[in-house]
């Protein structure tokens, strides 16, 4: 990870902006949406996740060590992704342990069951920094 | 429409509070399907989407494909084939 950030950095201009933006691995809900009703189908553990979010820290610390980078803003907000069906969830939901097969099995009958317009999907906290490359 | 990220696009409101992409050079590194890319290309004046694997497979509306401000290119963040210097805006979206 430093060295993309190393790259970042040589790709930038002067007093360019990188922006980062990653989910937070706790507070993570798993939802049926149907309409404005929204079924809460439990929470994700976000433990495989934190060894990324750890390596991520640690090479944007050294990236400012360095003096890449200087670290100006950042703000957390709710988010999501959803989906038509449970089967379409994809690996990009690695850093969350998803529910058991056949949790999800059932939550697939749910959503089948409420019709078109029904959604699975995961709402997750964000975290959006703002860092800026030195200008000469 | 199968997969929508961030469908209250709640991330584009925040991006915008944090930098004005009007007139920049963006990059984004990890582009994925390169939804997240066309939506900037809705505010900037250029975007390219680098990915190591296999790009831009999401299909954007009629009115952002009208758009000729975004590339896609394979390749590694360790590794960009980019010269020095060539963009004002660099985005990870989950990809750090």
């Amino acid at each position: 990870m430093v060295h993309a950030l190393r790259e970042v950095w040589r790709v930038l201009t002067a007093g360019g902006v990188l922006i980062d933006d990653r989910p937070l691995a706790p507070n993570t809900l798993l939802e049926i949406t149907a309409g404005k009703r929204v079924i809460a189908l439990g929470s994700l553990d976000g433990a495989p996740g934190v060894p990324d979010d750890i390596a991520a820290e640690a090479a944007l610390a050294e990236a400012m060590n360095n003096g890449w980078l200087v670290r100006e803003a950042d703000a957390s907000f709710p988010c999501a992704i959803d989906w038509e069906a449970v089967d379409e969830m994809p690996t990009e939901l690695s850093r969350w342990k998803l529910p058991p097969a056949a949790e999800l099995q059932a939550a697939g009958r749910t959503l089948r069951s409420l019709g078109r317009g029904a959604r699975i999907r995961i709402r997750h906290d964000t975290i959006m920094t703002r860092y800026r490359k030195p200008p000469r | 429409m199968a997969r929508r990220n961030d469908p209250q696009n709640a991330r584009m409101r925040h991006l915008d509070s944090m930098i004005d992409l009007v007139r920049k050079v963006v990059i984004d590194i990890g582009a994925g399907d390169g939804e997240m890319t066309w939506r900037y290309a809705s505010r900037a004046a250029r975007v390219i989407g680098v990915d190591p694997g296999p790009v831009a497979t999401f299909t954007p509306g009629a009115a952002a494909r009208r758009r000729r401000n975004v590339d896609f290119v394979r390749g590694r963040a360790e590794a960009l084939p980019f010269d020095d210097g060539r963009f004002d805006v660099a985005i990870f979206s989950w990809s750090l």
